[in-house]
């Protein structure tokens, strides 16, 4: 359990700084991506005889994936934060059969975007469709 | 740059379905678990956005440059060489991204570099597979996402993980075709 809560957890931090890099300061998505990954799994190899310490890197560079999406389509650390989270829960529940496969992270950070977009849009539709209905019957 | 509308619907559904059948595969084997139903909120937000994308009518696609995509041949290689040097695969991807983005800003001033280091980013997922050590593979996966990379410039623009996406779309194209081979 705590291991699944540190992988979600440095997925979260790396989304979160590539993020902040990439759209604070103009840089590279690309560039800020590969520097956290690089900067993690440099950091870890001095602990890697676990095999669970061993995922962290993995779940470093999904993270950043999530971290290089634009302004103009993820918009604000909320939403970066939930993207974190629902990959984290992908990551720890990732199948067995593409296991091994390339472009599995990115396909999780991909889902996870796209699923923290949809999601705030459809909480601001149900707000504004409640708004409306309650609105009417209460006039 | 001519504008290729067409191809939209088919391409969509393309990513959308690779999408699915990664989140459905977490389904069929969590089918017994409680979490089964997070992933199940996640599968039906994941197709409504798809469908959002596409119901929005005024889209235009585009196709990205033969030169740029062939990139994708370089970051693949690249990786597959450190791993089998024997460097770790996070780190070899990691160090290749860094060069790839070394290069826009050695050559900022040239238009052309500014496309490359995505290219190459994409290229050196696919030598994240750890399903077999074969060149042959990769090369076949980097073939399939190349002429992915160039058809879809204009899919899931802005979006994190679409690199990611066009390398897995790549490397289970190859995986269908290497098993196919197989079993005849």
């Amino acid at each position: 359990m705590i291991q699944e809560l540190i992988w979600i957890v440095s997925a979260v931090m790396s989304a979160i700084c590539t993020y902040w890099l990439h759209n604070r300061f103009s840089i590279n998505p690309i560039l800020a991506s590969s520097a956290i990954t690089l900067f993690v799994a440099i950091a870890v190899q001095p602990f890697n005889e676990e095999e669970w310490v061993q995922a962290i890197p993995y779940a470093a560079i999904g993270g950043s994936f999530i971290g290089m999406s634009s302004k103009k389509n993820v918009k604000g650390f909320t939403s970066v934060l939930l993207a974190g989270i629902i990959f984290g829960l992908i990551f720890t529940h990732s199948s067995k059969f593409f296991e091994g496969f390339g472009g599995a992270l990115g396909t999780s950070a991909c889902i996870s975007v796209l699923t923290a977009i949809s999601w705030r849009k459809f909480l601001k539709r149900t707000k504004y469709t409640t708004k409306r209905v309650v609105g009417r019957v209460y006039r | 740059m001519k504008e290729h509308n067409r191809i939209f619907p088919p391409l969509l559904l393309l990513f959308a379905s690779i999408q699915c059948l990664f989140l459905g595969t977490i389904i069929f084997e969590r089918a017994n678990h409680l979490e089964v139903g997070l992933f199940v909120v996640v599968f039906l937000l994941i197709l409504g956005s798809h469908f959002q994308t596409y119901s929005k009518q005024r889209f235009s696609v585009e196709f990205d440059r033969w030169r740029i995509s062939i990139w994708v041949f370089f970051g693949s290689l690249a990786t597959f060489g450190l791993r089998s040097v024997g460097c770790d695969t996070v780190i070899a991807t990691a160090l290749v991204g860094l060069f790839g983005a070394m290069l826009e800003v050695a050559f900022k001033s040239t238009a052309y570099f500014r496309q490359v280091p995505a290219a190459i980013y994409c290229g050196a997922f696919i030598s994240m597979t750890n399903l077999t050590n074969d060149a042959g593979f990769i090369l076949m996966a980097s073939a399939f996402t190349c002429l992915i990379f160039f058809v879809s410039k204009s899919i899931l623009h802005g979006i994190g993980g679409r690199l990611g996406t066009m390398a897995f779309i790549g490397v289970v194209m190859a995986y269908v075709v290497q098993y196919g081979v197989a079993l005849l």
